[in-house]
């Protein structure tokens, strides 16, 4: 088409691209779909279940008809993506081409396919499912997604924006209101879903009015996102996706103008190439100068399909015929008609002939719905059709708005939104060009004066604008019937899910008689449109077949996503908090595995967890021990707060003591464990479990705040970091590096001193969870590397080795020390687990589980925790069931490893209580074997804790 | 002091107290100096105005995790008398720092018994020194001063597109009608618990889990990558002004680069 004012291609640019292999010259501006509309395509995908052709429709990105695949990335709606030089862009669903799809022989089967026609044949029978699955796996579905992950490339990411005022849309009425509210001093951002601002203003001649408006926008202040769809409206958040970014905006009031959009009409051969909406014409026509075809038939039900004869005739396109769903021709007719264009009043479309594209409209009278038979066949190469304006009330309704049906419009329109969301322009019934900017001003200043800006002089204009609105003519339009019944072929309601108007009918028929019901039946409105094209034209469907109304009939819900979007942009960025302890750089130096511990990242082994073992046991080894949870308990009650917290005692611990505390919940269970340090009068230094530290933090607090008492609590977790120097050559390692007297005599076990650590300041706790004499050593976090280096610097000549969680895990089933979590559970009291010691029910003082412990304490368990043996050297699974004397389940181990120190294979197990007798066989079912093994009740290693002690 | 195990303050030169973003800042090039006892990120290699030009034009995001931090726990009244003690007369407002008048030490309410106080390492042991004064002089009012200087990892964000970077992490609402100077706000940070200190017009400071602080590194180095900004040394912070007092970090007592 020879240039025109307002187009949005560059023609002195040239860009390629390829389709399928073949080399497509485009220009800037251009659309890969209005590029290849331009190069003669007309077939731009086949549809979802029955493989039929489909071409250009709406060209606004509504409709489902040109999804391709970009540069491997699918569902890109060609008409709305703009060309990009080396672009490789490809057809989707069919095979082996667009043009020859195999798959396209389900069309002809359609009759043995209605909706739900796979819930009943893929059942039976049930051995044949593999083979079911492989078929509908590999025929659902349109496109494929890179299959590793190296290959998405594409980065995405949130962005959070607060604003005073959201407006969605930017056509006429969106970029009004945004303008009036910023210039109020309102904090606006605006979001549309094209590339330009100005919606139909850019193909209906307002183009310069439109750039004048974003302009003036922009001036005032307004953030602009284009090519940005709104996604939803949750709870006052709405999510906009504008290509790699997901923008988060929380504004405080919404101004929606999100205008309408231009039903289909539902007739046999609706979906053929060459049938689109009266629009998408348009848009081909004005923005990207693209000739649409040669010879139109329109029908419409508004004066919009009457503008469009007049614009194709301008650019010299034969209108041969104009069907008007209006008995009366309405006063744009009058042009048509002078031009000498056939308008034909109370006609309609009843059918599109033709194989590959359309080749001719069959148009009928039309009264009530119902045809008279009085068909004209009109030879054309493109019917455009406009069966009136549908609001785009989605996100208005999940923002809490409710519309009502209206019948002299013949759609929804909204008849309440939320105090803090204003609607205009199309969306609102205002869709005139001169309302819908009466309107959009109104709405402006109607939210910034909701947010308390603007001046008597702004209310004064409101009030002006209210006026105006109230004395507009909004023209008429038609309502189209739901369906011509007497044609043969397939009339699609929903172009997405290919579910036709018999697809309605025989949903209906089997019992899905209400819209939501059909919904999930048919699947109609379920696809990428999101109802965009087929809401509308599905009620009329339910409505004309159950003789409701359609407002009986009503909507179906509104759920998110409004547009289509790829799930990475909602995943956003991958952020994994990952918890790393000061000395993880180094464990990675010295070659840790490390894996996943809670939200911690920890050192697993260093590659010989067997030989780290040893050496804690021959020599001496270091393990990284910073992430046990750490609080300071300070004040004059701290005492009273623990034995109130514990069921042991702990106020009468004292400075430079440490001692042990199982930390029970009300009903007596094991919650947690730790030691519980006295490091002065006031101060209490509690450590926990590293994955119970939030908890044990959090229960503390809880009952700090209950209780009232004159105790702080602070949460070092993070600032403290801590490490275990342990083994029968540990002693002299430390004192090489220390002035503190680290002889037994003066440092004796569950002692606690203050004390420089090469310099480092450091409180010291000679406590053993490995079993062998051993020092807790905590200090600033800062000084983790070297603190780490030195300590392993001074015992490098007595062997020192780090050792991991594995090797740990090992050293401690050796001693029968519990970890809480996995040798207990939510039901394991301290009786059960063999811990009896560490409850004192003659505490004088009440604490949590008090009652039900002294209830468990009558009342034995019925099972126990013990230690046992195995002499065949298998490793029982950790979960493996414990069967009692007649073969029946009755405990289950809880840790098994086997001991390089010991030579056999240890573990622990809960069993039931008779049989908690040391030497007493216990059988293990273990992956359907069973295995013999005998009860342990005292540490395999230094049963006595000399070593500890030493 | 029963509690110096909390400390960063080492008695031996050999010990260098060190951040959780070091080895982070290390591989983006930053070189080191040790100052007031820790290892810093003073500056990105050799152009010192590529760092400046981050800060003014663009972004810039700068380890600040030597900062002093101490936890403050009191009954509101103690709390305010204390601060009126070692800080002369600063009100305390719930979600607003105040700075003291001297420029060093940013005083931010948590809860109205509680205070977290941040200043450079330099003045860290001084005002820990007067706040310790000034709760012996409280009597038998219990106060608990914590040190959790290496509890709080910290990143400043710093130049025109700090609000912007940090949106891509966080949804505190940082616009200045909003977040004005001085504000302080707690909330998820990057999907983890934070804070965010408004220090300046274009000066985000942001507090995290020490055991976090690489991770934060991590996520604010992609997202200012993708803004066009990048990492700033603490010099070049300091040069751009806006912060605390002693931002300047010190005199440098030798290289730790080693």
């Amino acid at each position: 088409m020879p240039p025109k004012p307002g187009e949005r291609i560059d023609r002195s640019t040239s860009v390629e691209f390829s389709f399928d292999g073949k080399k497509i010259t485009a220009h800037e501006g251009d659309t890969v779909g209005s590029a290849l509309y331009a190069a003669g395509q007309r077939t731009f995908s086949r549809s979802f279940k029955y493989h039929r052709r489909r071409g250009l429709m709406c060209c606004a990105g509504q409709c489902p008809n040109c999804l391709v695949a970009v540069d491997g990335a699918p569902g890109i709606r060609a008409c709305t993506e703009p060309v990009r030089e080396g672009a490789r862009v490809e057809h989707m669903n069919a095979r082996p081409s667009l043009g020859v799809d195999a798959m396209a022989i389900t069309d002809a089967a359609g009759p043995f396919t209605p909706p739900g026609f796979y819930y009943k044949t893929f059942i039976r029978p049930r051995r044949l499912w593999p083979a079911y699955e492989w078929v509908l796996r590999h025929a659902a579905g349109l496109g494929r997604l890179p299959r590793e992950q190296a290959e998405r490339t594409w980065r995405t990411e949130y962005r959070r924006r607060h604003a005073d005022v959201l407006v969605v849309g930017g056509g006429d009425a969106g970029l009004n209101a945004a303008i009036a509210a910023a210039e109020l001093g309102a904090d606006v951002v605006l979001a549309d879903e094209g590339a330009e601002l100005g919606g139909r203003l850019l193909w209906e001649g307002g183009h310069d009015h439109a750039r004048k408006l974003a302009d003036r926008a922009r001036a005032a202040g307004v953030e602009i996102l284009t090519s940005a769809p709104a996604l939803a409206h949750f709870d006052g958040l709405v999510p906009v996706w504008q290509g790699d970014t997901l923008h988060q905006i929380r504004a405080r009031h919404h101004v929606y103008a999100t205008g309408a959009i231009e039903q289909p009409l539902v007739f046999p051969g609706n979906d053929l190439p060459g049938v689109m909406l009266s629009g998408g014409a348009r848009r081909l026509l004005g923005r990207y100068g693209v000739r649409p075809g040669n010879r139109a038939v329109i029908v419409t039900a508004s004066d919009r399909g009457i503008r469009t004869a007049i614009a194709l005739r301008e650019a010299g396109i034969e209108v041969p015929a104009v069907a008007d769903l209006r008995a009366e021709p309405s006063r744009a007719c009058s042009r048509l008609l002078s031009q000498g264009v056939a308008v034909l009043n109370g006609w309609t479309v009843v059918a599109a002939r033709g194989r590959r594209e359309v080749r001719a409209a069959v148009l009928a009278p039309v009264a009530a719905g119902e045809s008279h038979g009085q068909d004209r066949e009109v030879e054309c190469d493109l019917v455009l059709v406009s069966g009136g304006d549908s609001p785009a009330s989605a996100l208005i309704t999940q923002a809490g708005g409710r519309t009502e049906y209206d019948s002299a419009r013949g759609y929804f329109r909204i008849a309440e939104v939320p105090p803090n969301v204003t609607v205009t322009g199309q969306v609102a019934g205002e869709g005139s060009f001169q309302t819908a900017q009466i309107s959009g001003e109104h709405a402006g200043l109607q939210a910034a004066h909701a947010l308390g800006l603007g001046d008597n002089r702004s209310r004064g204009r409101a009030q002006e604008l209210r006026s105006r609105l109230a004395a507009a003519d909004r023209g008429a339009e038609a309502v189209p019937p739901a369906e011509v019944p007497h044609a043969a072929g397939k009339a699609f309601a929903c172009l997405c899910e290919d579910v036709t108007a018999k697809d309605i009918h025989r949903g209906i028929r089997e019992g899905y008689d209400s819209i939501e019901l059909c919904k999930r039946f048919t699947t109609v409105t379920m696809g990428p449109c999101q109802g965009r094209m087929c809401q509308l034209p599905s009620v009329r469907l339910m409505a004309q077949d159950t003789g409701q109304s359609l407002e009986q009939v009503g909507t179906t819900t509104a759920r998110p996503p409004w547009s289509t979007v790829p799930i990475g942009a909602l995943a956003g960025r991958p952020f994994e908090p990952a918890k790393r302890s000061s000395i993880h750089g180094r464990h990675r130096e010295l070659g840790a595995t490390v894996r996943w511990a809670g939200d911690w990242r920890r050192p697993y082994d260093y590659g010989d967890p067997e030989g780290e073992a040893l050496a804690v046991h021959r020599s001496a080894g270091l393990i990284d021990v910073s992430t046990l949870g750490k609080l300071l308990v300070r004040g004059p009650e701290a005492g009273e707060f623990l034995d109130r917290l514990y069921p042991n005692r702990h106020s009468n611990l004292k400075p430079g003591r440490v001692r042990y505390g199982v930390l029970t919940s009300d009903a007596g269970r094991i919650m947690d464990d730790g030691t519980v340090t006295r490091v002065d009068e006031m101060s209490f230094y509690v450590t926990t479990t590293s994955s119970g530290a939030g908890a044990v933090e959090q229960w503390f607090s809880w009952w700090l705040a209950d209780w009232g008492m004159d105790v702080h609590l602070a949460d070092v977790t993070q600032a403290v970091s801590a490490v275990n120097l342990a083994g029968p050559r540990s002693r002299e390692i430390l004192t090489r590096l220390t002035d503190l007297d680290c002889s037994p005599e003066a440092f004796s076990y569950l002692d606690a001193r203050h004390a420089r650590v090469a310099g480092v300041p450091c409180l010291l706790l000679r406590i053993g969870f490995v079993g062998e004499l051993g020092y807790e050593i905590h200090f600033p976090a800062a000084y983790g590397e070297d603190l780490w280096d030195a300590i392993l610097e001074a015992g490098a000549g007595e062997d020192i080795r780090p050792f991991g969680l594995e090797p740990q895990r090992v050293l401690r089933l050796q001693k029968q020390h519990i970890i809480v979590g996995q040798d207990t559970d939510s039901e394991s009291t301290p009786f059960g687990a063999a811990m009896p010691w560490a409850v004192k029910l003659d505490k004088e003082q009440a604490f949590i589980g008090k009652w039900a412990l002294a209830h468990a304490a009558e009342h034995p368990a019925t099972t126990a925790l013990v230690g046992f043996t195995l002499d065949n050297g298998h490793v029982p699974t950790e979960g493996a069931v414990v069967l009692d004397t007649l073969g029946h389940a009755a405990g289950q181990v809880t840790s098994a490893r086997s001991s390089r120190q010991l030579e056999r294979v240890i573990g622990m197990a809960w069993v039931p209580a008779e049989l908690a007798q040391a030497g007493a066989p216990i059988t293990i079912l273990d992956e359907g074997s069973r295995r013999s093994a005998s009860v342990v009740t005292e540490p395999f290693h230094d049963p006595s804790g000399k070593l500890l002690r030493s | 002091m029963s509690l110096d195990f909390t400390v960063p303050v080492a008695s031996s030169e050999e010990r260098t107290a060190r951040s959780p973003m070091e080895r982070l800042a290390r591989a983006a090039g930053a070189s080191f100096e040790r100052r007031d006892g820790w290892n810093v990120a003073a500056g990105y290699g050799g152009d010192a105005s590529v760092e400046a030009a981050r800060i003014t034009d663009t972004v810039g995001f700068c380890d600040r995790s030597a900062l002093t931090k101490l936890d403050i726990q009191a009954r509101a009244e103690v709390l305010a008398d204390l601060v009126a003690r070692v800080a002369g007369g600063l009100e305390l407002e719930p979600g607003r720092a105040s700075r003291s008048p001297d420029g060093s030490t940013w005083w931010c309410p948590i809860t109205p018994t509680r205070l977290l106080v941040l200043s450079e390492p330099r003045s860290g042991w001084d005002v820990h020194t007067a706040l310790d004064g000034a709760a012996s002089a409280a009597g038998e009012q219990l106060v608990t001063i914590a040190d959790v200087s290496c509890g709080l990892a910290a990143l400043t964000l710093a130049g025109p597109g700090a609000g912007e970077l940090l949106s891509r992490f966080c949804a505190i609402d940082v616009r200045p009608g909003v977040t004005p100077v001085a504000a302080f706000r707690p909330g998820s940070v990057a999907r983890t618990p934070g804070y965010v200190l408004r220090e300046g017009a274009d000066r985000l400071l942001i507090l995290v889990g020490w055991a976090l602080g690489a991770y934060l590194w991590e996520v604010v180095a992609d997202a200012a990558g993708h803004l066009g900004g990048g990492p700033v040394g603490t010099d070049a912070l300091a040069a751009a002004g806006g912060g605390l007092s002693a931002t300047a970090a010190g005199v440098a007592e030798g290289s730790a680069d080693a």
